[in-house]
């Protein structure tokens, strides 16, 4: 038998069984003759179960799974009504007679109630596109909509968004105008798709990761 | 069990959402006890642990059950008193007190949890315990929580605090050693 005293971790091990089971008889024959390490294991082995002890203290609490449900619930349904509000913009675009600019896209033939039912369908598939791109639509009014994208995005929706003829600017300044000077949309519209820095309005924060697309309306609408 | 915990889950994931209650009936104590040993302080471990269970639902779908659902769980239960932690610590905690001249005197809020066990043990030991693992660097908390309250094996704490075995060991034993002085110094041993 050796007098080197056990270490702490050994005597650790000991007492959580995690040794194989040659050191465990080791272990236990150096103990019953090493005083020195008997008590530091009755030490240790105290200070375990003091801790332990814990495990039966009868902690009371109210019962979590109604509230966690009711909460839950709750909580999906934002995230619905948050999924359809670019529907409803839509909806409400169709319901004011506000469509999107989508060039060449109009038959010389169609009716009026036909363009705008063709520029409500792709202001519904435009909607579906930023979503699908991951954006989201922070403004609409009269004149354009506003989206916000991860930068990420830029290439796939400004292809996306060529390919459909849609006239559009690329808000690249980190921040975007409330209230857009006029003469900058009449610039963008009268000479087609065109990338256009929108600045010096009256600015709200954007994310440095993020980047706006505003997409104009049929007023501008270039017709065959 | 396990696979009873998998069949629930799927149920839930399927729709039927109110079966998530048998999970948490299973889990709250364990939960429950856990959170409030981390903060030592009976109001934030009952929000604390119903944010957990909401995550908890809310990431259901994510659970790719390459673990058993209870090392999933008490995974983000970690995880989720780890972040809660960090944002509080931004904040400087101001103690209930009410400051009259020139003496303190502590609010004392009703408690109403029950505790035959401390009858057993002195209740005065009982609160230096909670005082002294409440004081413990987190790392020891955490994993001397898991291990000597719970009860869990070296396995489940590598995997749920996701580090590897020797880790689980070198750190149960600093922190077993640690406390072990500070109840010594204390009285207690």
């Amino acid at each position: 038998m050796t007098f080197k005293h056990l270490k702490f971790e050994e005597l650790s091990d000991l007492i959580d069984n995690v040794l194989v089971e040659e050191e465990r008889e080791y272990y236990l024959a150096h103990l019953s003759q090493c005083k020195d390490c008997k008590k530091e294991y009755e030490s240790l082995l105290k200070s375990i179960s003091l801790i332990s002890s814990l495990n039966k203290e009868n902690l009371a609490f109210p019962d979590f799974s109604q509230s966690t449900i009711i909460i839950y619930k709750s909580r999906e349904k934002k995230k619905l009504l948050f999924k359809v509000i670019p529907a409803i913009a839509a909806s409400v675009i169709m319901v004011v007679g506000i469509g999107f600019v989508k060039v060449g896209t109009f038959n010389k033939s169609s009716s009026n109630l036909s363009g705008k039912l063709t520029a409500n369908y792709d202001a519904q598939r435009i909607t579906e596109d930023i979503d699908s791109l991951k954006g989201k639509i922070v403004h609409v009014n009269q004149s354009y909509i506003d989206t916000e994208l991860d930068k990420g995005m830029l290439t796939k929706a400004e292809n996306l968004l060529n390919n459909k003829n849609i006239k559009h600017a690329i808000i690249i300044n980190p921040a975007i105008s409330r209230n857009p000077l006029e003469k900058i949309v009449d610039d963008v519209s009268s000479s087609g798709i065109k990338r256009t820095i929108i600045k010096d309005y009256d600015f709200i924060p954007l994310e440095n990761k993020q980047i706006r697309i505003r997409i104009f309306n049929y007023s501008n609408l270039k017709t065959e | 069990m396990s696979v009873n915990d998998i069949e629930i889950v799927n149920r839930v994931i399927e729709g039927n959402i109110e079966q998530f209650s048998l999970i948490i009936k299973k889990y709250q104590n364990m939960v429950f006890r856990y959170v409030y040993y981390q903060f030592n302080n009976y109001d934030e471990a009952l929000d604390i642990t119903q944010d957990i269970f909401i995550t908890v639902m809310e990431a259901l779908k994510s659970f790719r059950q390459e673990s058993k659902f209870s090392t999933w769980l008490y995974s983000i239960m970690v995880n989720h008193c780890k972040n809660y932690r960090k944002k509080s610590s931004k904040y400087s905690l101001v103690p209930l007190k009410i400051i009259k001249q020139e003496d303190e005197i502590d609010i004392q809020l009703q408690d109403y949890r029950e505790n035959p066990e401390t009858k057993v043990i002195n209740e005065d030991t009982i609160f230096i315990i909670k005082d002294e693992i409440a004081k413990l660097p987190e790392d020891f908390r955490e994993i001397l929580t898991l291990r000597d309250i719970d009860g869990l094996s070296y396995n489940e704490i590598s995997d749920i605090l996701n580090i590897n075995l020797s880790n689980v060991k070198v750190r149960i034993h600093r922190g077993r050693e640690y406390l072990k002085n500070r109840l010594h110094a204390r009285g207690l041993i």
